[in-house]
């Protein structure tokens, strides 16, 4: 099955995004032509065989893209919660293993 | 006294209303019916329609409405109200974040190989019960005593496994009171746990395993015919011998001092009324319907064992539906995987469950001293060594420093392969809180510890799991049983 990607739409990193689960039952092949990307699936042997392959790939495209876009967004919320997460361990103990075999 | 009209001295509702609101970061994934399931850093989790999901994700969910106060308040999103859903987020992954802090808690210590049971599907090689050469001596031992007190862990977990511990009972006696004698000083929150066949069990032990607190792990696999074929013993029914000595052992240390441990295998799978029957007929109060382990010396028995993924999880949902129907009859029982899952949802603790951390808790949480003074990461990564594999080996007890232990290199690029938010596909995944890397498992199963999710078993294992709780919860009847789960 192949199914063609307007590279206007979607860029090369959220196709690989939205390629990856797919790899698990299918054996993908990515060409670039100009402003279209041509994937190709190809069944791995013994795998589950999706009924709508396209439409499910195009459905995984349109929520990598919201994935990728809200990341970006949420970047700076995100980076104020891991530094106020990590501030609660500055003045806490220091939880370094000590030195040498045994000590107390 | 003249009263003020309330439209009076007072601004309109509107004017308290948010101006606006900005999403937090978060993971979603599309479930099989068309909903979004959302989970965050905090560790909470909302489910959104198809509608709701894009109103959200595009700015334009009404702030009156019940799904953008439920968002708010699970810190999926923040407005000019303040930020303390900012802040209540990190202090959740900061209390989540804080066992990982104080390091290794479970030390196990194999005392012997020797074992007087064949079981199926063991996962260490069965040593016969007169070869003495596979138990741990005392010098190794010490050793083994000194690294746990180098651990700044203020809770230590000290764990006998095998083998059989029983038959090296004297060590047991040995490290016990080694490691009394240490905390006299040391003064740790320490507690003794030995895992047992319990195929015979002295009266002598039963007082030394009481004065001295410990808790007894047994295995029970289900009625008689599925426990005798899976743990044959010559000569006896390792099923009567195991009822037999469990009513000692509670009868010596107290009803909450004896748990039991399910291995389900191929035999299992459509059996799951009956095993759990069994549990409530002998008195146990938690089952947890786990999978076999393809490690080690079990490796070679998954022709006769094992079964798939899919078979797995239809046995773990009509397990978990015989439980909550057991409860719903009166008896409490709770399945240990989803109580822990619970304890994640609805709350911000961290267990310490070694195979569900993030990163990977091997070595960083547990630490494993064979009988031969290797030391490892975790008890599935010395059963690997057992087969001759022996990757997830640190270092020997008398020649590594803890911090040598901790810091080696093996063990850091464990740790950083394993973070969830830098492996592909757990990398988005809303399932990160209640999930782990398990190196040793996708090793084992894949060649690689970093592993696969796309292919990956225990992902697809983990995510069934998850997503069948989740909708259980969505039943009132179903999470009334669910929440009496919770410790």
């Amino acid at each position: 099955m192949q199914t063609v990607v307007d590279s206007k739409i979607h860029d090369l990193e959220t196709v690989k995004e939205a390629c990856f689960w797919f790899t698990s039952d299918y054996l993908i092949d990515i060409q670039t032509s100009g402003d279209k990307y041509t994937l190709s699936f190809s069944l791995k042997e013994g795998a589950h065989d999706t009924k709508d392959i396209a439409g499910e790939f195009n459905n995984a495209l349109i929520e990598t893209s919201i994935r990728r876009r809200l990341r970006k967004e949420t970047e700076p919320i995100r980076n104020t919660i891991l530094a106020c997460t990590l501030s609660h361990f500055i003045n806490t103990p220091a939880a370094a293993p000590k030195n040498g075999n045994g000590a107390e | 006294m003249e009263t003020v009209p309330s439209s009076q001295g007072f601004k309109s509702a509107d004017s308290f209303a948010p101006k606006g609101y900005a999403p937090m970061p978060f993971n979603f994934k599309r479930l099989d019916d068309g909903r979004f399931v959302l989970g965050n850093l905090s560790g909470d989790f909302a489910t959104l329609t198809d509608t709701e999901f894009h109103l959200f994700v595009d700015g334009k969910l009404p702030v009156s409405s019940a799904t953008y106060r439920m968002l708010h308040s699970k810190c999926f999103l923040t407005d000019d109200s303040g930020d303390w859903p900012v802040r209540l987020a990190a202090s959740k992954l900061a209390t989540r974040l804080e066992r990982n802090s104080e390091l290794t808690s479970l030390f196990i210590f194999v005392v012997t190989l020797r074992c007087n049971c064949s079981c199926q599907y063991c996962q260490v090689s069965r040593q016969s019960a007169d070869r003495l050469s596979f138990d741990m001596s005392e010098a190794t031992a010490e050793q083994a005593v000194g690294l746990v007190f180098s651990s700044p862990c203020p809770c230590i977990k000290i764990e006998f496994q095998g083998g059989e511990t029983l038959l090296n009972f004297e060590l047991i006696k040995r490290i016990t009171n080694l490691v009394e004698a240490r905390n006299k000083t040391a003064v740790r929150n320490v507690e003794f746990v030995v895992a047992t066949n319990l195929i015979e069990i002295s009266d002598e032990q039963l007082t030394f395993l009481h004065e001295h607190s410990f808790y007894v792990s047994t295995s029970l696999d289900g009625p008689a015919s599925l426990h005798d074929m899976n743990r044959p013993v010559i000569g006896l029914s390792s099923h009567d011998a195991a009822e037999r000595n469990i009513a000692r052992v509670r009868a010596a240390l107290g009803n909450d001092h004896v748990s039991a441990l399910l291995t389900v295998t191929r035999s299992s799978l459509d059996k799951p009324r009956e095993i759990v029957a069994e549990y409530q007929r002998q008195g146990f109060h938690e089952i947890f319907l786990r999978a076999i382990s393809p490690f080690g010396y079990a490796k070679r028995s998954v022709g006769r064992t094992g079964y798939s993924t899919d078979a797995y999880i239809e046995f773990f949902k009509l397990g978990l539906r015989e439980i909550i129907e057991t409860n719903k009859r009166g008896y409490f029982m709770a399945e240990s995987a989803t109580a822990l899952m619970l304890g994640r949802i609805f709350t911000p603790q961290n267990e310490g469950f070694v195979n569900l951390q993030n990163p990977a808790g091997d070595g960083m949480m547990c630490m494993v001293f064979n009988y031969d003074g290797g030391v490892y990461l975790s008890d599935e990564g010395r059963m690997l060594a057992e087969n001759g594999d022996y990757t997830f080996r640190l270092g020997n007890v008398g020649k590594c420093t803890f911090r040598d232990l901790l810091t080696s290199d093996k063990l850091t690029e464990i740790v950083d392969d394993t973070m969830l938010e830098g492996t592909v596909g757990c990398h988005a995944c809303p399932y990160q809180t209640l999930c782990g890397a398990d190196p040793v498992y996708h090793y084992a199963t894949q060649g690689r510890w970093i592993g696969n999710r796309a292919t990956s078993s225990f992902c697809k294992r983990q995510t069934a799991k998850i997503e069948h709780v989740l909708k259980l919860l969505e039943n009132p009847e179903d999470k009334a049983v669910l929440m009496t789960w919770l410790h």
